[in-house]
């Protein structure tokens, strides 16, 4: 099913682009289609599907850029981008700065993410009774007051082709299933929620367990209203893997970004080969890792590899575009992306996460004497400010560690900290790597949101500022 | 094309072939200029324009909702009868009732500026040259880090099979500043912010001179130990608190599926007697202003919250339906193709009386919030409000004395609002479509070392 789009014919814009007289250009088409499902308490509030395309080109004249995009596909149209892109480059002549893009070779390829069963070719109706029957089931445990199930269906296929006679062309399926339930009373009502989501086809949906999921969420509800929220101060805190992806990303990652390093708006900036981290920290962004996003290619053309971020707590490299790669004398690293058509690529993390060590669970729990467990089912995400690495992030269910075992149950935790200081503190990183992505979310940046991926394995830090009641 | 050259009667007939019992089309176009700096030169300049169609289609009580972007009238016939499996298989909801009638209304509300939409591309770009300026010319620790300004135009029509059509043309205009300051080893940032519907009311001076002066006194920004203390939060952080906790508890969507703490609370003395907070669609040129909401609804101005007391939840058509009301004209869209859900217009604190000097000075211990981050991972649920402050400053005796940084505000923001909030200055900005004056709440938890 599915509405067939043209595809336009990039080769032709590309040498009217030359034609008038255009040093560089670039053109990304892209076909967005999403399909979302919302159940709330056992009714199907929301089905909405939607298929966006549009093609956004990008020209250099004389060393200055232009960005001129438009969801209309027709000659006339794409043509009326092409002249705006040229124009708003010439009058950046006079105020603007040259943008230097650093030259990758020429790539051709095509890439499809794995999966057997495309989720736009299921019966509509097969989403619906599955999503319903989930929702049902998380009512009917004792104590759930509302339950929300959502499915998100994903299929992203850009081309990119530019003048030096690139022409990529990848789509990526993403699938997955969200889980918020709601338990208690007016005055002490908790939720909590989790997701998972793969890049796969609808095969993923069927065979993933996930009326344990939500089990195992609603339980988390009931108990959770009931819980207290700790005293605010200093804790010893453990960190569950998703928890680890969060604080990583976020504290972290963003101020990895070159653009961010570039700008002088990083706490990392002028770190290269300077201990930022623990000796046991090391920090990789991946386009490729099981359980992540599928990101082969970034949306300029140059092939996403293993960065190594941190090595051993040594800072060894930032994550860059083409123009910034440039700027900052580096590689490109394959990170520059955008949200769709409409936008110019900028810098942004792929799957980036904290290498597992060899510590199990049980190790980093065992010589906490007194400390908090703290997981993301219920997390609402972070933020940080990269300047000052100061960050803060709410996280979900959480337990008090004492002597080694988990005890009592919290909620209501916020983590906050300065975040280089933060990952001196780490004293042990677990041997059980775990990678998430969401089709329902992503991570946002100047107002463009991109899929991303995210994790770690378990890790314990000395100390972070914890504020609870 | 444009919205108004689609012959949408096309449309609705083919609807009625395809045995549709109710259909709302909403069309709408985008032209979006935007520039951006980074450090102390321009580096992007971008230009979009793209025409969105979003169906909402129901047969007997099953629905469904459906977006595509378009270029012709083909395309639109085309993507409906994509539409329409999708419906026909939608198990029904019982809570259905009908897509609203009586669309569009008399109310008139400035929302569109001519010249925010003409404006050319150059004159943008001479605007950021120049506030980038501003910061390098504040001090000699001030440096400019980003600047940047958007503005676009944006036209919306909003149609069903019962015959009225409504529509909006509006303009947006976006500014966001950040600086930088460094001095012996020690480096502070700030951002400054500014959403509204028209150029002129941005004051680029200001705005970049604050994100100087604020990135500079951070640079002496410290930790300072857990403590009790009064908080005075900044006008803009208010309101993001407000945002975040309030917003999500008022709409009629979350109290109907008993994911608010305000279920069941309307009549109810929920905050302090000089507490009174609007919901105002009709403020000129304000961010959330509009005429009519995202189903074509006329919009009404009312209190949430009238001398503390809960006035109403906000209602879109179904919502309101559930419990045979009228829409309270809240209907919103984050796209054409959304399922509207409630959600307020210009939510707006009504000022008080004293200065926001008189505020610092009434205070003998305490923190001034200027800036945070997270504050929108409060919990709505629960009523948790938790916040770090990034930029403060500590006010001892009546005087600010230092800058502090890193802090988290944990506190139920429900009591926050019955008992500890005493003092609403007379200031006011707004976050978004969230409008507050800077406000003192006694004796809240603050977090640090």
């Amino acid at each position: 099913m599915g509405t067939k789009l043209t595809y336009i014919d990039v080769d032709k814009i590309i040498n009217e682009a030359l034609r008038r007289g255009v040093n560089y250009i670039d053109v990304r088409y892209q076909e967005y289609r999403y399909e979302r499902l919302v159940v709330e308490n056992k009714v199907l509030k929301t089905y909405t599907s939607n298929i966006n395309h549009g093609v956004g080109i990008r020209v250099l004249v004389n060393g200055y850029q232009g960005y001129a995009s438009t969801s209309n596909l027709s000659w006339t149209s794409i043509i009326e981008s092409l002249e705006k892109a040229i124009s708003l480059a010439r009058i950046s002549k006079d105020i603007g700065v040259r943008i230097d893009l650093e030259n990758i070779g020429t790539v051709r390829d095509k890439i499809v993410s794995p999966f057997r069963k495309d989720p736009f070719d299921v019966d509509p109706d097969a989403k619906a009774k599955l999503l319903l029957d989930l929702n049902k089931q998380a009512l009917e445990t004792n104590g759930v007051k509302s339950a929300i199930t959502m499915m998100g269906l994903q299929r992203d296929h850009r081309i990119y082709a530019s003048s030096n006679g690139s022409y990529i062309d990848v789509t990526v399926r993403l699938v997955g299933i969200y889980h918020q339930s709601i338990a208690g009373e007016a005055g002490s009502m908790e939720r909590v929620m989790d997701s998972r989501s793969r890049v796969a086809g609808y095969e993923f949906i069927e065979e993933y367990d996930w009326t344990q999921m939500i089990s195992r969420i609603s339980s988390l509800a009931i108990k959770a209203s009931k819980a207290p929220t700790p005293p605010a101060g200093s804790y010893t805190v453990v960190l569950a893997p998703e928890v680890v992806g969060l604080l990583l990303h976020e504290a972290f990652g963003h101020a990895s970004e070159g653009d961010t390093v570039d700008a002088g708006a990083s706490v990392l900036a002028g770190k290269l080969g300077e201990k930022v981290a623990s000796e046991y920290v090391t920090i990789i962004d991946e386009g490729i890792v099981e359980g992540g996003y599928y990101h082969p290619y970034d949306d300029e053309g140059v092939r996403k590899r293993k960065t190594i971020v941190v090595e051993n707590g040594v800072l060894k490299n930032y994550l860059t575009s083409r123009h910034i790669a440039k700027r900052l004398g580096l590689e490109p690293t394959g990170n520059g992306r955008a949200q769709d058509y409409t936008h110019i690529p900028i810098v942004r993390q792929t799957n980036y996460y904290i290498e597992p060590r060899d510590y199990s669970f049980e190790e980093i729990l065992e010589d906490v004497d007194k400390g908090l467990y703290v997981t993301g089912k219920g997390a609402t995400g972070g933020q940080v400010n990269p300047g000052t690495g100061t960050f803060t992030f709410g996280v979900g269910v959480s337990w008090i560690i004492e002597k080694g075992e988990l005890k009592e149950i919290v909620r209501g935790v916020t983590l906050s900290g300065m975040i280089l200081e933060t990952l001196k503190q780490v004293d042990a990183v677990g041997k059980d790597l775990e990678m998430r992505t969401s089709v329902f979310g992503g991570c946002g940046k100047q107002g463009q949101m991109v899929r991303v991926g995210f994790g770690g394995p378990h890790i314990r830090v000395k100390k972070i500022v914890v504020g609870g009641r | 094309m444009n919205i108004y050259e689609f012959d949408l009667d096309k449309v609705f007939s083919k609807a009625e072939q395809l045995g549709i019992s109710e259909l709302e089309i909403v069309l709408q176009s985008q032209r979006i200029l935007d520039v951006e700096a980074v450090k102390d030169s321009i580096e992007k300049t971008r230009y979009t324009s793209s025409l969105n169609l979003g169906y909402r289609i129901i047969c007997g009580k099953r629905k469904a909702t459906y977006g595509a972007t378009i270029t012709s009238i083909k395309d639109a016939i085309n993507v409906l009868e994509e539409a329409v499996k999708i419906a026909r298989i939608s198990p029904e909801d019982p809570y259905w009732k009908s897509l609203p009638r009586d669309l569009g209304g008399r109310s008139r509300v400035e929302i569109y500026d001519h010249e925010t939409s003409m404006m050319e591309p150059s004159k943008a770009l001479e605007i950021i040259s120049s506030t980038i300026d501003i910061i390098k010319d504040y001090n000699r620790k001030s440096h400019p880090i980003t600047a940047r300004l958007g503005m676009g135009v944006i036209e919306t029509l909003i149609t069903n099979n019962y015959g009225d059509k409504a529509d909006r043309k509006e303009t947006i205009a976006f500014y966001m500043v950040g600086a930088r300051a460094v001095d012996a080893g020690k480096e502070g940032v700030y951002y400054e912010y500014k959403w509204c519907r028209r150029l002129k009311d941005i004051n680029f001076q200001e705005l970049s001179q604050r994100a100087a002066k604020r990135a500079i006194d951070s640079l002496e920004a410290r930790q300072i130990e857990t403590m009790k203390s009064d908080v005075i939060f900044e006008n803009k952080v208010w309101a993001g608190i407000l945002s975040a906790i309030l917003v999500p508890a008022i709409l009629a969507d979350n109290v109907q599926e008993k994911r608010s703490p305000l279920t069941g609370k309307i009549g109810e003395q929920i905050a302090v007697e000089n507490l009174n907070i609007l919901d105002d669609p009709h403020r000129p040129w304000l961010y959330g202003s509009k005429n009519i909401d995202d189903e074509g609804v006329e919009t009404i101005t009312k209190y949430i919250l009238k001398n503390g007391i809960l006035e109403t939840y906000l209602y879109d058509h179904y919502t309101a339906m559930r419990e045979n009301k009228r829409s309270t004209g809240n209907a919103y869209r984050n796209q054409p193709s959304s399922n509207p859900r409630p959600w307020p217009t210009n939510l707006i604190l009504n000022p008080g009386t004293a200065s926001v000097d008189e505020v610092i000075e009434e205070t003998k211990h305490g923190i001034l919030v200027v800036a945070t981050i997270g504050e929108w991972l409060s919990n709505p649920v629960s009523g948790q409000l938790n916040a770090t402050i990034s930029h403060g400053y500590l006010v001892e005796k009546g005087e600010v004395v230092k800058p502090v940084k890193g802090l988290v505000v944990s506190a139920q923001f429900y009591d926050v609002i019955k008992s500890k909030l005493d003092l609403i200055a007379k200031d006011q900005e707004c976050y978004m479509n969230v409008c507050s004056p800077t406000i003192r709440v006694k004796e809240v938890t603050i977090a640090g070392k």
